[in-house]
């Protein structure tokens, strides 16, 4: 009770007194991890180069894909071990260790085991370092530290001078030098030629603590180190100083089992007090994130700061994400509630100026370096001053336009006031805005605007105002806003007559006939190219070139169209503040970010122009939901979401791009699965896709898998974008190119042999069909020809002649001779007329019509002339003959030669090896030469060409003539 | 004779180390040093004594090994406490020693005399749970001697020791251990 009685006592005696404050804290949001109960743990955490972020747990392997996180898959000789190490492979995926010394790579969703050949790891994979492809380094607790280049492992060990076995950490400098943290202090491992050199360094070097956690590069060229129990220092490796040592000397915190670096501040992982903060550049303040920022965590063993700035956190089973520097919020600093702030200022000595309804506080430093606030209180006034507006002069002097009661002037290191109303000359006493350029100060009022020039820094009063309104041409009295730009150009937002400019000596209105459609003007300010923009009261945001105005609105992704501060960062962005929250425009593209709930923000119903940026880029908003720092590194836009077609998957099945964008005609149903990697609010990514060669539109979802069934063949070029604002005018295009094959049918070599194969298949046909025809016509010809060469033969006169001849000696020697004689020569006309109508007769009727013929010449020359016939009764009934082919042979036998008693005339029929029958004659040639017209043998060999396969043969010895005429054998048909 | 052979085999490890480095007094060993518990709960406060802790240390390579029967704690407030400590909580015929051996973190000249704080890394092995533990501890070189001492505490659910509920209030979750121990070098 004491205690609160000299509270109470004091802060009566120092009405302007010291509170101890409570710091801004950034925004922490949980990420939820499905499955993960209390014995969970997440051991380590990293990014791979497709942006995707893992987590190394004692439950296995997770990955996120986007938009949740879930169990990679491991085979059985990895899975149900705890996984303790895990970092990015250089050309996609991860490589991880185990506590039980496994080491394996995640690349493509395969699952590889990395032997690591000759040694027993039977102890945890600390930490795993890739510098590039197929070098390994990793660390081990209790076996030293390891490098694997391909097969080969090089061990070093506390033999090989390493300051302990026990190894917990490992990074790597800016020259590539490899360090590593150990029970032992910190160890170098640097190359020397084509060896590994070693240099320790421990607490005899300075290094306040022996056992090393934890190291990541710092910046230039440092290592910040975490500590078992000296908490945090960071080495200078070209210095060989360990820097901000002093800073931990009472640290309390226990061990630091993680860090990450931000832009200006390390944060530390500690296993039972959360995250401690240490900012490094300015202040070296130090502070722990308590439970209001949404952080819970307490056993930190997992820090990353991802691709886009976000840090994320793994404590215990819980994982969490946050924005980092990028924002942060201040509720309350001490007792003073800050859920109205009516303006804010921050001061090039870093002091943070602001009013709520209770009057205005000063947030500064003290002497001891340590933020305190003041409640500044002019003794002019009685009641609370209601400061509206701030401004800080070139003499550091605060200005503070108020509501009724004039400016006044703040000397904060004298506590000096100075008052100036319309008594003193300002134009009215109500001042929105204040704004200036050196000595020039303008005050926009209810009334108009003032003008001075500030005299000398010591100057305590006779201040000349000159006074502008409608008449000297300002749009009208009630300025919201003035603004000096870099051009010294002046510019007023007014309440319903749009925005005002003044340079070189007069004013110029510019309203709706320039384009500027909105009259009422809260906010002014200038981008790094000098254009100015405008927020406006219910019409959005105006750019303003000198020309004309553009507006940017609700279409182009503004969240609020009743835009109450506009104010330029540092990094080139334009702050877009509203009731709804905040919004980052990239002025040079018009790329708009929104911040909201994912960054902490909730509704914030901000005032007119409670905005101010520091000096070192901070920008500074007062919100009814408190006090917010933004500090962007980058320009909106700068790092867009990152859109990944994950799979091609054809049937469901996985396709590998790299090597298949061809499909089959039957392989036509084609499924892409594609992410988006934005991390800072992955609810508010939208996509859109279009199939060129199937559609023509974009088509907006928020699905992440589309199915295109039933593809027709042709061209297709796949193509997926993503927004977070649904604004895709800027959205680049991420796509896949592939082709369904027309069926081979369809395709153009195929027709083109198709069509060949027929029009050669014709050709064959018509020129077959042509040659049968001929070979008909020719079979008909000879056939004709034989005909009547056989006609003719038979009704030769000699023949009959001769015939008739032996028939009259036949007569006259025996009549019943003579009438066998007639009866044969009858028959031998009816054979001839029999069989010439015929292709083929059989030789057994052939054979019977020569010895007809035989029997006929017999009676003229006897004995003289003879024919053998010896042929297998077989082949006199199952083989063909052209008919009449044997006589002619026979006939043709006794026209070439002289039948004697001398010269005998023998005709041997026979048939040979089967496949011949030879008519055989021995040669005794007349003298006189019987008239030959050469068709008979010439006629017989054509015809023989026309029916069979094998051809008639003719021999001639000098003693004989042979024939050989082919066998046709009857065709079973 | 069961709990007399992990004893004998810390001996036999103390007559190694002192067999490999013979030639400077670079191995210390007592095999007097004081251990004492205490558990402070509720309704009991529970505390025995040994003076049988058993240790070495190493001052080239800055390692060490301490050992204590479990049965040679004495001084419970009651024959039946002992009883219950040796044979419900302990298990003293499964788990006879207690041991804790590793190294020390900090350099320390054992040359010269002075007092430093240091942390010894280790595995604590104690009810045949293993854990690793860094337990800080002081230690004084005087006179050629090492003194040490130490307070820490043991968890004894990391330890597996269970204690049945009725009892529970009387044994605190975490016992507090003192160790105080002066080693002498080791001559052959």
């Amino acid at each position: 009770m004491r205690f609160y009685r000299i509270l109470i006592f004091l802060s009566i005696l120092l009405p302007a007194g010291w509170f101890q404050l409570a710091a801004q804290e950034p925004f922490f949001r949980q990420v939820t991890l499905p499955g993960a109960n209390t014995g969970f743990r997440i051991n380590a955490i990293c990014q791979d180069s497709s942006k995707f972020v893992w987590l190394a747990t004692n439950d296995g392997l997770w990955k996120n894909d986007g938009l949740n996180f879930s169990r990679v898959k491991l085979p059985d000789a990895i899975s149900g071990n705890s996984i303790v190490s895990v970092s990015a492979w250089p050309d996609g995926g991860v490589i991880a260790g185990t506590a039980n010394g496994k080491i394996f790579k995640v690349v493509n969703d395969s699952i590889l085991l990395v032997p690591v050949l000759s040694f027993e790891i039977d102890v945890p994979v600390s930490c795993i370092y890739v510098p590039v492809q197929n070098e390994i380094w990793f660390s081990t607790m209790g076996r030293g530290l390891f490098r694997m280049l391909g097969n080969e492992v090089t061990n070093f060990t506390v033999v090989d001078g390493l300051g302990d076995d026990y190894i917990y950490c490992i990074a790597s400098d800016t020259n590539g030098n490899i360090w590593t943290g150990s029970d032992g202090g910190l160890s170098q491992v640097f190359r020397v030629n084509d060896s590994f050199k070693i240099r320790n360094l421990n607490t005899s070097n300075g290094l306040p603590d022996n056992i090393i956690r934890q190291i990541i590069p710092g910046p230039g060229n440092t290592i910040g180190i975490g500590m078992e129990e000296k908490g945090f220092c960071v080495y200078d490796i070209r210095e060989n100083l360990f820097l901000y040592k002093t800073k931990f000397d009472n640290w309390s915190y226990g061990p630091v089992t993680s860090l990450v670096r931000l832009e200006n501040e390390f944060w530390l992982g500690t296993q039972k007090f959360g995250i401690i903060d240490f900012e490094f550049q300015a202040d070296r303040r130090m502070r722990q994130f308590s439970a209001s920022s949404g952080f819970t965590g307490q056993n930190v063993n997992a820090l990353l700061k991802d691709h886009e700035g976000n840090i994320w956190i793994g404590a215990g089973n819980e994982l969490f994400l946050s924005p980092g520097e990028k924002i942060e919020f201040k509720r309350q600093i001490a007792d003073v509630s800050l859920n109205t702030i009516h303006t804010i200022l921050v001061d090039r000595q870093q002091n943070m100026w602001f009013s709520n309804d209770s009057g205005v506080f000063c947030y500064r430093k003290n002497l001891k370096d340590e933020f305190r606030v003041s409640i500044p209180q002019s003794k002019l006034l009685t009641e609370p001053l209601n400061v509206i507006s701030l401004y800080e002069d070139m003499y550091g002097y605060i200005w503070m336009g108020t509501f009724d009661y004039g400016v006044f002037r703040y000397n904060p290191i004298m506590d000096e006031w100075l008052n100036f109303s319309e008594k003193e000359g300002l134009v009215n006493s109500s001042v929105l805005s204040i704004d200036g350029d050196g000595k020039e100060l303008w005050f926009a009022t209810l009334g108009g605007v003032s003008k001075c020039i500030l005299p000398d820094s010591n100057f305590k009063s006779g201040i000349d105002f000159v006074s502008y309104n409608e008449e000297n041409g300002l749009g009208n009295n009630f300025i919201y806003k003035v603004f000096v730009d870099s051009k010294k150009r002046v510019w007023f937002g007014t309440d319903g007559k749009g925005i005002t400019s003044f340079e070189n000596g007069t004013f110029k209105n510019f309203s709706e006939a320039e384009g500027l459609k909105s009259k009422v003007i809260y906010s002014i300010a200038e981008d790094k190219n000098g254009m100015i923009w405008l927020s406006s009261s219910g019409e959005g945001i105006y750019r303003f070139d000198g020309k004309s105005f553009r507006n940017i609105s609700v279409d182009q992704g503004l969240s609020d169209l009743n835009v109450t501060s506009l104010i330029a960062d540092n990094s080139g962005n334009i702050i877009i503040v509203h009731k709804k929250g905040i919004d980052i425009l990239n002025p040079d593209n018009f790329y708009l970010l929104s911040y909201g709930s994912e960054m902490g923000i909730g509704i914030i119903d901000p005032d007119v122009n409670v905005v101010d940026a520091d000096d070192k880029g901070n920008v500074w908003l007062g919100t009814t939901d408190g006090i917010i720092k933004l500090k962007l590194e980058n320009r909106v836009g700068d790092n867009k979401p990152v859109l990944i077609i994950n799979h091609v998957l054809c049937f469901l099945e996985k396709v590998d791009t790299t090597t298949l964008n061809v499909f089959s005609y039957d392989r036509n149903h084609i499924s892409f699965d594609y992410t988006t990697i934005w991390y800072a609010d992955p609810q508010k990514i939208s996509y859109q896709y279009k199939l060129d060669g199937y559609n023509q539109e974009w088509i907006t979802t928020r699905d992440r898998f589309i199915t295109f069934p039933n593809l027709r063949p042709g061209s297709y070029k796949f193509m997926v974008r993503t927004s977070v604002n649904n604004n895709f005018s800027n959205a680049e295009i991420v796509s896949y190119d592939f082709r369904i094959r027309y069926p081979f049918w369809q395709r153009s070599w195929f027709i083109i042999a198709v069509t060949s194969l027929i029009i050669l298949l014709l050709y064959f046909y018509i020129t077959y069909r042509d040659r049968r025809l001929k070979s008909i016509d020719r079979l008909k010809k000879e056939k004709i020809e034989s005909q009547y060469e056989i006609l003719k033969n038979q009704v030769n006169p000699h023949f009959l002649f001769n015939s008739f001849n032996t028939l009259i000696t036949v007569i006259e020697d025996d009549k019943n001779v003579a009438i066998e004689y007639v009866n044969k020569l009858s028959d031998f006309f009816r054979c001839i007329l029999t069989y010439r109508e015929k292709d083929l007769i059989l030789i057994s009727e052939e054979l019977e019509l020569v010895e007809t013929y035989v029997f006929l010449q017999q009676k003229r020359y006897g004995n003289n002339f003879k024919v053998l016939i010896n042929i297998p009764q077989a082949i006199r009934n199952q083989c063909l003959i052209p008919p009449l082919a044997l006589q002619i042979l026979v006939e043709n036998s006794l026209k070439h030669n002289s039948v004697s008693r001398e010269t005998r005339l023998v005709v041997e029929v026979y048939e040979e090896s089967g496949s011949y029958l030879v008519v055989k004659n021995n040669i005794n040639p007349k003298f006189t030469k019987e008239p030959s017209t050469g068709i008979g043998i010439q006629n017989l060999k054509n015809r023989y060409q026309l029916i069979s396969s094998s051809e008639l043969v003719i021999e001639e010895t000098s003693d004989y003539f042979i024939v050989k005429l082919p066998l046709i054998k009857i065709q079973t048909t | 004779m069961l709990n007399a052979v992990p004893g004998f085999l810390v001996i036999g490890l103390i007559s190694l180390f002192s067999f490999i480095y013979p030639p400077e007094k670079t191995i210390f060993k007592t095999s007097s040093g004081k251990i004492s518990f205490l558990s402070e709960a509720p309704l009991e406060t529970i505390s025995a004594e040994s003076k049988e802790l058993k240790g070495i240390i190493d001052t080239v390579k800055n390692t060490f090994a301490f050992s204590v029967s479990i049965k040679t704690f004495k001084g419970f407030n009651s024959p039946l406490q002992q009883q219950h400590f040796y044979e419900n909580y302990m298990e003293v015929d499964m788990y006879p020693v207690a041991t804790f051996s590793g190294k020390i973190i900090e350099i320390i000249s054992y040359s010269k005399s002075g007092v430093y704080e240091v942390r010894a890394k280790g595995v604590l092995n104690l009810h045949g749970v293993k854990s690793e533990r860094i337990i800080k501890s002081t230690v004084e070189v005087k006179n050629g001697e090492i003194e040490i001492t130490s307070r820490f505490s043991i968890n004894l659910q990391d330890h597996n020791i269970k204690i049945p509920r009725i009892v529970f209030q009387k044994i605190a979750p975490d016992i507090v251990v003192d160790i105080s121990a002066t080693l002498q070098p080791q001559q052959i």
